[in-house]
């Protein structure tokens, strides 16, 4: 077995499926830690996910995992652990059984895959439930035994997807403690989810995708500095929207202005702060009717539109094409 | 609950090769099918009508019946388990194998072991026809030793007889039938449909080429039915096969057509199959 050190590398990959391109010229490089893939839906995280883990081949270029390339290599495959998105349990199996089927496809004997079976499901949590089945599991029970499948073999590379997704409190704390602790002991995890904050409780690093683009990489710290560099979306729903809204056109940092709804209106603001100061003075002053007062830009769907806009509209005027492309990942932090 | 530290251990002890895989799939496979209570129901419940029809076999000789013949007799019993038992367990194991694991997406998980489409296919047709195997030679063999123990003396070396025929029989049933269930249920991930159409498939083109015989006397329609040329090799193993049957070399040529065709559809549908939702 290769003794490379877990390591993911990508040079100018593509995927596409028929005419759907699902990644476009990714070239990244990723060292050992954890690292967070930030993509809004359909923007080509499960397609990067499926290429290192082995399962798709890349239409273009090369994507290697520890040296190698993972397609159709047993020896790199062992290497990897993968918790995918999808359900993917048996209804009528225990937990046990799976795991220790999943143990042995990585090549343990009966009796070590059953034995670390038990424990990588202890470690998180699930020692009296391992021997019931499936079927009755909660939806956290559930994505913690396909992540104690995933890191049963030791994996070096752990890739996985949206893994925090339907988990309680308790399921959460038990998952980021264990991938902290496989992190800590040498192994690259690569940590797919749509929502920012779950992924800056584990790790500062972070790889932003959009459109089977890698927009941006970089720390949290400076991800969030993004969300606040874009102009801002306020908005207001209040019965008089019109006359609230003429109270505050006047302000300087007042860019744009619409009305989504007759109840509601939306600035658009080049100082979101001083627009959230004035916009809660004017509504302490007067009763407007008022209903919320809302952002709709505090999302990373926002921050990736953002990000493929600017990207595009340097690399056209071949101010900052690198934006657009990708990213010289290594050691971001 | 509360969070435990049980230590990280890396794992550095032997590995055995990716061919294993074959047999982990295979013992998952078992796993999987005798986990449903269907199957574990049809399992107990196929050993009584071996069992009754030994009775049946005995009292019939004991009573020196004209024109019983244990051979037409195990031969009819035979057919009845393989359709009923067997096609029943083919549907609820065989025919939802694959299309289990589409509808539940569980392909990212297995094929990110090492483990080639091949290996997942060979382990899972060979876990089905185990149980297959188990629900047809089982009954059929307790048959057999059961009538050997109670008929006169003069009958119980030629019953012994029939043990290897029953055993090779047995193993071509398994082996057929578990191929073209598994096969089919590469056809999509709705296992409804995988099921409908296994169902269909068992039933109607038996009764097609049973009627199209009684009305024409001729039996090549047999050829379409997994059944049909099931009975024709068990006649032919068993007992001197009926004037104007399908000739048993047509009807293995046809079930090695259909378990190889079965499978190379099913690699192919494997191959294909993207993993990524």
């Amino acid at each position: 077995m290769s003794n490379a050190k877990p390591s993911l590398r990508a040079v100018r990959v593509s995927k596409s499926y028929g005419r759907v391109i699902a990644l476009l010229d990714v070239t990244l490089e990723l060292e050992p830690g954890v690292w967070g893939l930030l993509g809004p839906n359909g923007s080509g995280k499960s397609s990067l996910l499926g290429l290192a883990s082995g399962q798709l081949h890349p239409t273009n270029g090369q994507l290697l995992v520890c040296g190698e390339s993972p397609f159709g290599n047993p020896e790199v495959l062992r290497r990897i652990g993968i918790c995918p998105e999808a359900d993917a349990l048996h209804e009528d199996l225990t937990a046990l059984e799976f795991v220790s089927a999943m143990a042995g496809l990585s090549g343990m004997s009966r009796t070590e895959a059953r034995e670390r079976a038990a424990a990588s499901l202890e470690a998180f949590g699930l020692a009296s439930a391992m021997t019931r089945r499936m079927g009755g599991y909660s939806r956290g029970m559930r994505q913690r035994t396909k992540l104690a499948q995933a890191v049963v073999h030791d994996p070096d590379v752990i890739l996985l997807d949206e893994p925090l997704t339907g988990t309680d409190p308790t399921s959460r704390a038990v998952i980021l403690e264990q991938v902290r602790k496989r992190a800590a002991d040498g192994a690259l995890v690569l940590f797919s989810t749509h929502v920012l904050h779950e992924v800056e409780a584990l790790t500062d690093r972070m790889l932003l995708i959009a459109q089977g683009q890698v927009v941006a990489v970089g720390a949290a710290s400076e991800i969030r500095g993004m969300l606040d560099e874009q102009p801002h979306h306020v908005r207001v729903d209040c019965e008089r929207a019109r006359e609230f809204a003429a109270k505050l056109v006047p302000s300087r940092e007042i860019v744009g202005l619409s009305f989504p709804t007759p109840n509601a209106v939306e600035f658009l603001s080049d100082d979101p702060e001083k627009t959230y100061s004035r916009v809660s003075q004017e509504l302490l002053r007067e009763d407007y009717g008022l209903r919320a007062v809302t952002s709709p830009d505090a999302t990373l769907e926002r921050l990736f539109h953002y990000l493929v806009e600017r990207g595009t509209r340097r690399a056209g005027t071949g101010v900052d094409a690198g934006v657009k492309n990708t990213a010289a990942v290594k050691g971001a932090s | 609950m509360t969070l435990r530290d049980l230590g990280y251990r890396p794992y550095d002890g032997p590995r055995l090769p990716p061919s294993n895989s074959t047999w982990v799939m295979y013992r998952y496979g078992l796993r999987r099918a005798f986990a449903s209570t269907g199957v574990k129901l049809l399992a107990g419940l196929s050993i009584f009508p071996g069992l009754i029809g030994a009775l049946i076999a005995a009292i019939a000789v004991r009573m020196s019946l004209r024109d019983f013949e244990f051979e037409s007799y195990l031969s009819s019993s035979f057919a009845t388990q393989t359709w009923f038992f067997v096609g029943l367990a083919a549907l609820l194991a065989g025919a939802t194998s694959i299309s289990e694991d589409l509808q539940a997406r569980a392909f990212p998980i297995f094929f990110a072991k090492p483990l080639t489409a091949g290996q997942y296919l060979v382990g899972r047709v060979l876990a089905v026809a185990t149980l297959l195997l188990v629900l047809s030679l089982v009954p059929t063999f307790l048959l057999v030793v059961s009538f050997a123990g109670t008929a006169p003396a003069e009958l119980r070396g030629e019953a012994i007889g029939f043990l290897l025929p029953v055993m090779g029989h047995s193993i071509l049933v398994a082996s057929s039938c578990a191929a073209a269930s598994v096969a089919l249920s590469a056809t999509t991930r709705n296992r409804a449909i995988t099921m409908s159409l296994f169902m269909v498939l068992w039933i109607v083109p038996g009764v097609v080429a049973k009627v199209v015989h009684l009305a024409t006397g001729k039996a090549w329609l047999d050829l379409i039915s997994i059944p049909n040329l099931l009975g024709v090799l068990g006649d032919a193993l068993l007992r001197k096969p009926e004037d104007g049957a399908l000739a048993w070399y047509w009807a293995l040529l046809a079930i090695v057509v259909y378990s190889a065709g079965g499978l190379t559809f099913a690699q192919f549908r494997l191959d294909r199959a993207e993993v990524v939702a």
